[in-house]
């Protein structure tokens, strides 16, 4: 292994630890109900509650992230705590159960290119879709695609999404 | 008027500096090895005129040998009249008694004089003489040059008369012999060890000397001593002038009936409608020995080129002899001869337009030149230029599957009830023609260097090495396409995903290697959002 996949196994890695801590955090049976409540209240327009500050600093044993981030890194608690207990699969990337609960393909297009002002709600509703249907993917894909802000890179993971999302909507034929 | 023979008319550079020389101190300077390049000569007619002189020397030298190629003036003088079997009017660019030749031009007989009134002047400035046709393909704007240019008249004559095709008029305006039928072109390819002008000279006109008497002997039925300069003799334009067997092997030839006509100091240009020059009809295939000209093994008729001009494909046909005959100056005399392969081709559409000016000036590296000469690596080296060109055609297929997939909105067949797109079809028809042509420009300059290498490196790392190259340059065109290309608004990732699932399911069903792209890297939530 080379150094430059050993850092980047060591980049993965840190991301994708700190989204499964999370998700093990928010559906720790002893999260206490009122913050897992007031995580699933937040709307992108209020304020960021308490419960998300507390997550971090006291369940995570993290620093906050950077101000910038608060906002995709309160989307993903609010998802998380959306979907509840079991939320996180590592194996099933977010293309995929979006195909498999039949998300139209026009939403996932609107999704993949929907500009900066709106991507934020339109990822809160495809999340919506998977939390009715009890569907769970891989949150380190959410991370991405909240986090990334780079052109190129945020356009491989569109593929990364796309790809999986046809490659098992056609099993359906 | 405009002696040639006399009146320095030619510009060109020297050791000395710039001078204007005649025609017998040119090919004295070229002997001596002084001319080092012209102050008038246009890219395209560099080949024809270079061919032109070497004729005249080898036919001269043919007539009167020498040791070495003589750097007397008068030498050449003499034998230049010699040619023109002493018409000393026959190197005038301009001569007003019009039953006499001038310079590539034709006497009149009486009957020419009564219809001359008919003659279509084609020309009132050098450039719409030249090759006229061409001046889209060689990206020069006609009639640019001025009616008292007469070193540009000098230019475009010869090379009008050296390389013209078939130009119609109703089957009365005709090109030359040497192409393959009139609706070919004329293409001129050598091995040149060193393209400076003398050098160039000097050795293919000895080695003329040499190919001359080969081809005396190859049944073409050339005559020793015949007609070398077609147009010292009267023609009656309505048969073919000669036949092969009125000429000797560089019959130089004037392949258009055409005047040069000054009026008040103004030079115009007239021509006559005309039967082939040699004949007969029957004879057209190009093949009469020309050193420069390839031959195609199977028709064995000259070879005919066509836009895109010297294609990978073509050149790696001329250096390996593939459905190639081994003659003339595609076959070398020495080590050295393989420095340089040289070649020019004004293409034909075949429909009395050309198709642009093509030229090639390739060089080949050392260690190639030795695998080149030595038979068994010549095949190797061969056999790996084929599986090249096999691999740029099948990625080139690759991308062009997934190019079209991802202008048609992605729909493919497991989608039945998707619609292809057709908004803007001729656009992104357009768009994708030029994909096409940017794949190749990618793959065609990197063609020769990867091939060369193969003479020392092994053959399968050159091959991987040359895959992954055109694996790499096509997805950076695919993604240049996604990028670019109008996608349907609401099947963009669609069309993007499907496009890029066939070119990658393609590269493995052909055994082929993955591109090797950039995956999505720093990941930490401090370098995501840098």
């Amino acid at each position: 292994m080379t150094l430059a996949d050993t850092a980047q196994t060591t980049a993965e890695s840190s991301l994708g630890s700190l989204v499964a801590q999370m998700a093990n955090a928010i559906a720790a049976s002893h999260y206490p109900k009122g913050d897992h409540a007031a995580l699933r209240r937040w709307a992108p327009d209020q304020a960021v509650p308490l419960a998300f500050y507390r997550l971090w600093l006291h369940y995570l044993a993290a620093d906050l992230p950077p101000e910038g981030q608060t906002p995709a890194w309160m989307t993903l608690a609010w998802g998380l705590a959306m979907l509840g207990e079991g939320a996180h699969d590592p194996r099933r990337p977010l293309g995929q159960a979006l195909a498999e609960t039949k998300f139209a393909e026009g939403r996932l297009e609107r999704l993949l290119s929907a500009p900066e002002e709106v991507r934020l709600k339109l990822f809160m509703d495809a999340v919506r879709f998977l939390a009715a249907k009890g569907e769970s993917f891989d949150w380190r894909e959410a991370a991405q695609f909240l986090l990334i802000t780079d052109p190129a890179k945020r356009e491989a993971l569109h593929r990364r999404i796309a790809a999986a999302f046809y490659r098992h909507q056609h099993k359906e034929f | 008027m405009y002696d040639l023979l006399t009146d320095p008319l030619i510009g060109v550079h020297t050791p000395e500096g710039v001078q204007r020389v005649t025609l017998p101190e040119l090919l004295a300077g070229l002997s001596a090895g002084k001319i080092n390049g012209y102050t008038g000569l246009r890219a395209h007619q560099a080949d024809p005129w270079h061919v032109f002189l070497v004729q005249l020397a080898a036919s001269i030298q043919a007539r009167h040998p020498t040791a070495a190629l003589p750097t007397d003036p008068g030498y050449w003088r003499d034998g230049l009249l010699d040619l023109a079997e002493g018409k000393p009017s026959a190197w005038h660019l301009v001569w007003e008694e019009v039953t006499q030749p001038a310079f590539m031009q034709h006497p009149w007989t009486d009957t020419d004089k009564d219809e001359s009134s008919t003659f279509k002047v084609t020309a009132t400035s050098p450039d719409e003489l030249d090759v006229v046709m061409t001046a889209r393909g060689h990206d020069i704007k006609s009639a640019r040059t001025h009616n008292s240019d007469i070193e540009a008249w000098l230019f475009a004559i010869v090379t009008s008369q050296t390389i013209s095709p078939y130009g119609g008029g109703k089957g009365t305006i005709h090109g030359v012999v040497r192409m393959n039928s009139g609706i070919g072109s004329r293409c001129i390819v050598a091995w040149v060890a060193d393209p400076h002008p003398s050098k160039r000279f000097i050795r293919e006109t000895q080695r003329s000397i040499r190919e001359r008497s080969k081809i005396l002997e190859q049944g073409f039925k050339f005559r020793q001593q015949g007609v070398c300069l077609t147009w010292i003799k009267p023609w009656n334009r309505k048969e073919n002038q000669f036949t092969i067997e009125d000429l000797e092997p560089f019959f130089i030839e004037s392949c258009r009936f055409i005047r040069l006509v000054s009026t008040n100091g103004e030079i115009s240009v007239r021509r006559a409608p005309t039967r082939p020059q040699v004949g007969p009809d029957s004879f057209r295939n190009g093949n009469v020995g020309d050193p420069w000209l390839p031959i195609v093994s199977k028709t064995q008729a000259a070879l005919n080129i066509k836009a895109p001009g010297f294609s990978p494909q073509i050149i790696t046909d001329l250096v390996f002899f593939n459905r190639i005959e081994k003659h003339g100056f595609l076959l070398a005399e020495q080590l050295d001869d393989y420095g340089f392969l040289i070649g020019s081709v004004l293409a034909s559409d075949g429909n009395c337009k050309t198709d642009g000016f093509y030229h090639i000036e390739l060089p080949v590296p050392p260690k190639a030149r030795l695998a080149i000469i030595n038979k068994q690596s010549r095949e190797t080296l061969g056999h790996l230029a084929q599986q090249l060109l096999a691999d740029a055609k099948t990625v080139q297929q690759i991308l062009d599957t997934a190019l079209v997939l991802l202008s048609e909105g992605g729909c493919g067949p497991e989608k039945p009830d998707c619609e292809p797109e057709k908004p803007d079809f001729e656009r992104v028809k357009a768009w994708l023609a030029n994909s096409r042509k940017d794949f190749s420009r990618h793959w065609e300059a990197q063609f020769f260097p990867a091939l060369w290498r193969g003479a020392e490196e092994a053959p399968e790392a050159v091959r991987q090495g040359w895959q992954q190259y055109l694996i790499d340059g096509a997805q950076a065109l695919l993604d240049q396409a996604i990028e670019r290309l109008p996608l349907p608004a609401n099947r963009t990732w669609r069309a993007i995903t499907q496009a890029q699932g066939v070119f990658r399911a393609m590269l493995h069903k052909k055994e082929l290697l993955r591109p090797q792209r950039n995956r999505i890297e720093s990941l930490t939530p401090e370098e995501a959002t840098s």
